[in-house]
């Protein structure tokens, strides 16, 4: 392998975690259409995709840089990694972001061919890497506003501005994903179909995967959750010999299921929540969501460990956690899809005042370290 | 002056205590491992600590907070008393691949009951990519039998970003106004 200029199609990883792998691989047969695979050491490969997040990461990459040092990388991190000669992917990964970035490598190797690059000055580096910086800060807070929406805060007693909040669900590809996702969690085995869509898309609760046809892509699927369905979409259980003939049919890619309708929600509600929610009413957190492997959005930790200590209304939590409002429908409306949350009737703001930690500032700056790796 | 402060790390053996610590740690890992030999039914780890592991996070103000993973195996339960004394909260990490991990789970909460009381705790639930079930919510059922309600999370030790979530929610459940 190896070879300069020639399609960049056998993709090996370095530090790269079991479920990412897995990932990886159905992304490669599923959106990237077979068009890189697997394999199992860097001597096989055209091409590395090296996790920068590993342990004892820095020596992996010396190691692997002095055993391979013109192999086309691919570097994943959650922090801006530049390093010469390598395509940089921010984490957390998506398949558009780890395409685009391969495609990337390509163009690298064939730039390669026709001439060395010339070392870049010093201050270009710099320029590059605060480039870089400032790409990747505006990729966050389009993330954040496609999740959260812009809605600014409301006055609850305006009723304009009360109107603005509340979006139905069901009126959305949300309201029958939520079936679905519903329908799903009830079965011991095999799946719910989606029918009506223009690709199918099977749900298997069991074994918490979204098997979505691969006409499906994330862009598409965010698409479909800002318009109103205009036809009803058919959910229908079927069974493990079904799915089997559904999956010799079409090529399907799998999807973590809770994280895909947590998306759908974040998308769909973008800062507002389910008509019907009384503000003045408290959340209930049946259980917290697996926040490792779900978009966390702006406060979430903090909205949900609130509700853990004490049910309190959405108004009460902006309020005592000085933060906006829609931070907070946000979270209550992905949780809510996941029905991780409930609202209790019966109750109205207590106002109450919150304990205050005794070392709150100890605290605060172990949050601030945690939060600036 | 600077000022020392320690979290706890605890679990069973082979639960990723050590790695989840490097993940965090501003300092090499001291790890006290040693060639297993005590037999411990679906562990499979060459070497087990038998002491304690030892990290650190060096703040900006130069105050320390010292990351300590308790000894896995029961015959050590005595340092653990000792260890946590003046802890800022508990950092549970159960191993999903083991026999009965839920079991783990009711086990380390009862063994740490006294200081959970007085301060926090959360769950990492790791190696789920090999060993899928038992699922997180049989852990909340179970959680819920016992009137808990904890941050449960299917954590990847090695991840950095991933026991840092973990950290935070149980900073944010000492105090959820930080």
């Amino acid at each position: 392998m190896n070879q300069q200029n020639t399609p960049l199609s056998h993709i090996a990883t370095v530090g790269v975690d079991k479920q990412t792998i897995k990932v990886l691989e159905l992304v490669f047969q599923g959106p990237a259409k077979g068009a890189y695979v697997l394999v199992a050491t860097p001597q096989q490969a055209d091409a590395v995709i090296f996790d920068f997040d590993c342990f004892n990461a820095e020596n992996q990459w010396k190691t692997y840089r002095e055993n391979y040092p013109k192999l086309p990388t691919l570097i994943l991190s959650l922090q801006i990694k530049d390093v010469s000669g390598t395509v940089f992917v921010q984490k957390p990964l998506q398949i558009e972001r780890i395409l685009k970035g391969l495609a990337k490598l390509q163009t690298f190797q064939e730039i390669e061919v026709v001439k060395s690059a010339p070392a870049k000055p010093e201050n270009q580096q710099i320029r590059d890497i605060k480039l870089a910086q400032e790409l990747a800060i505006e990729e966050k807070e389009k993330a954040i506003h496609e999740y959260c929406g812009y809605l600014e805060d409301i006055d609850p007693k305006n009723h304009d501005q009360v109107e603005k909040i509340y979006y139905e669900p069901n009126k959305y590809l949300q309201g029958f994903f939520e079936k679905a996702y519903q329908m799903s969690q009830e079965q011991s085995s095999g799946g719910i179909w989606v029918e009506g869509l223009s690709d199918p898309i099977i749900f298997q609760g069991e074994e918490n995967v979204l098997e979505c046809a691969v006409g499906w892509n994330e862009q598409k699927l965010r698409t479909m959750t800002l318009m109103p369905l205009t036809k009803k979409l058919q959910l229908t259980a079927i069974d493990a010999k079904e799915i089997k003939q559904l999956e010799s049919k079409y090529t399907f890619a799998k999807l973590p299921l809770d994280n895909s309708l947590w998306k759908v929600a974040l998308w769909t509600a973008r800062g507002r929540i389910p008509r019907g929610t009384n503000l003045h009413h408290r959340v209930v957190l049946a259980e917290w969501p697996n926040f490792t492997h779900l978009i966390v959005t702006p406060h979430a930790l903090q909205i949900t460990a609130l509700w853990s200590a004490r049910p309190c209304s959405l108004l009460e939590t902006a309020q005592h956690l000085h933060i906006q409002q829609r931070y907070v429908f946000s979270l209550f409306s992905a949780t809510t899809a996941l029905k991780l949350t409930t609202i209790d009737r019966n109750s109205h703001d207590s106002n109450t005042d919150f304990s205050k930690h005794a070392k709150r500032t100890l605290l605060q700056r172990i949050l601030a370290r945690l939060h600036s790796e | 002056m600077a000022n020392n402060y320690k979290l706890i790390f605890t679990g069973p053996s082979g639960a990723g205590k050590s790695t989840a610590i490097a993940s965090l740690s501003d300092i090499p890992v001291v790890t006290t491992e040693e060639k297993s030999t005590d037999l411990i039914p679906g562990v499979y780890k060459k070497t087990i600590t038998v002491a304690l592991d030892y990290g650190m996070i060096r703040l900006k103000n130069d105050d320390k907070i010292h990351l300590y993973g308790t000894p896995g195996q029961e015959r050590f339960n005595f340092m653990w008393d000792i260890l946590t004394e003046g802890g800022l909260g508990l950092i549970l990490l159960v191993d999903n691949a083991r026999t009965d991990p839920i079991e783990d789970m009711q086990f380390f909460l009862k063994a740490f009951a006294e200081f959970i009381q007085k301060t926090k705790v959360v769950i990492g639930v790791t190696r789920t990519d090999m060993a899928p079930r038992p699922k997180l919510k049989e852990y909340h059922r179970k959680l819920k039998e016992m009137g808990l309600n904890l941050p449960i999370f299917a954590v990847d030790a090695r991840s950095q970003r991933e026991v840092s979530l973990l950290l935070q929610a149980l900073l944010y459940s000492l105090d959820p106004g930080l």
